[in-house]
């Protein structure tokens, strides 16, 4: 029992460790989406200010913001370089997942069982998409009725901005020597900013939801604007106008342009998802064909309990055979009886079934399959016993 | 960062610590990853050529 205890122990704390792993990994991601959009912010806004300085006339300060903007273009490559190299790493970690797959898909009822799992987790995530492309949608439709509405929106995404911008400023400020900024930022700053995010959306949820449709769309069924699909809608990359931008001065938000590109991005994903949907379930009715074979109908009738185990729990073998003793009486009572089962059912199922039933049970691989897991179980009840007297001796000591 | 994210490296035991449904979850996540990565790279090189 200590034995699996500790194992046990093992387990969650390696399988802790890879959780934490994976969480660095999404931080990493996470932050270089942030700074390639800041980044792209702050070549935009240098863009504009040499702009102003031009049709002012201001040689030095259009020089000064083309220095800028060429070292903020350096910086982009650098943070574009980091970015293939994490793709590179994501390429890596991908290969390494599909050899495991094709690995332990090698068991035919483990493959079906996975791409079962598959078509389910594929089709929620092209429902979620469905749901956020419906939202976006109904937003362009009602900004279209209510153009106010494109304002609160513009506020939330400057306010967004606003406090990414913050957040990094902090990164780079000393706690000792810049102890003023960081209070004036912490305390000032960035709390207006998220009232202005605020009052910004809220005005905006009023608005999206309620009030009159255009005639056109009077029979249409909307589908209503969550809170959360604003708040992720704000924090994407949102594109300010170019230099040929008629609001260029203003730098004002490119909203057409921007939702035009998130809306890209769903149907990119949604096309993905959509294949791979339909490649999962090919291959499971490929493999409802393929399931019929004798192989299967033997392991289904000899090894019912052991195979299920083996292959629908096997990375959690750890945690389920705690009790040995007791999983080795079950299993051979249930082995007994499909044994049973099997004379009985030989007797009355027709010859062909049975002399392929009979033919399969010779394979080595079947026979060396049953003998592996009860020299297993054996193992562990020997071991078990052993501790058991071990503790009952140093018990009695 | 860049020495945070080169740390990061899927081992064969890692995957053999998680279940089916995990190791599912874990193959979308990365393809879904993959897409926003390379959506986010193609954004800069359309900038570029603006």
């Amino acid at each position: 029992m200590e034995l699996n205890k500790d194992s046990n122990k093992q387990y969650m704390e390696d399988k802790k460790a890879f959780e934490l792993k994976l969480a660095k990994f999404e931080k990493g991601m996470e932050k270089l989406k942030e700074d390639l959009k800041l980044n792209r912010r702050q070549i935009e806004d240098a863009e504009i200010r040499k702009k102003r300085a031009e049709e002012d006339k201001q040689p030095q300060a259009v020089k000064t913001e083309e220095e800028n903007i060429k070292k903020l273009k350096a910086k982009q490559k650098e943070i574009k370089t980091k970015g293939k190299k994490i793709e590179d790493i994501l390429n890596n970690a991908q290969d390494k997942v599909q050899e495991h797959f094709k690995e332990i898909e090698k068991d035919p009822e483990l493959k079906a069982h996975i791409d079962k799992a598959m078509a389910v987790k594929y089709s929620r995530q092209l429902n979620k998409i469905h749901k956020e492309q419906a939202q976006l949608e109904t937003l362009r439709k009602v900004m279209e009725e209510k153009p106010e509405i494109e304002n609160n929106l513009k506020g939330m995404v400057r306010a967004n901005e606003k406090i990414e911008g913050l957040k990094k400023e902090l990164e780079g400020l000393d706690e000792i020597k810049d102890k003023a900024r960081i209070n004036e930022i912490m305390l000032k700053e960035i709390p207006e900013a998220e009232s202005k995010y605020k009052i910004n959306k809220d005005m905006m949820m009023k608005r999206v939801n309620v009030g009159e449709k255009s005639d056109a769309d009077k029979d249409e069924e909307r589908t209503e604007i969550t809170s959360e699909f604003i708040d992720k809608l704000a924090k994407e990359g949102f594109y300010h106008y170019k230099a040929d931008g008629k609001d260029f001065k203003k730098g004002d938000i490119n909203l057409n342009k921007s939702l035009n590109k998130i809306a890209k991005g769903y149907a990119k994903k949604e096309d993905f998802y959509n294949r791979s949907l339909q490649k999962v379930q090919g291959k499971e009715e490929s493999e409802k064909e393929t399931k019929t074979g004798i192989f299967n109908k033997v392991k289904n009738k000899l090894n019912s309990n052991v195979e299920n185990e083996t292959a629908l729990v096997k990375v959690d073998e750890k945690i389920s055979w705690r009790h040995p003793i007791k999983k080795f009486k079950a299993w051979m009572n249930r082995r007994n009886n499909v044994e049973k089962e099997n004379e009985e059912e030989s007797k009355v199922s027709n010859k062909n079934t049975s002399e392929k039933f009979r033919t399969a049970y010779k394979y080595d691989m079947i026979q060396d399959y049953v003998k592996d897991r009860e020299d297993n179980i054996k193992e562990e009840v020997k071991q078990e016993r052993k501790n058991n007297q071990e503790r009952d001796s140093d018990e009695s000591r | 960062m860049e020495k945070d994210i080169m740390d990061i490296e899927l081992t064969k035991e890692d995957l053999n610590e998680l279940t089916p449904e995990e190791l599912v979850d874990l193959k979308i996540k990365l393809e879904d990853m993959k897409m926003d990565l390379e959506e986010l790279l193609q954004d800069d090189e359309d900038d570029e050529e603006v």
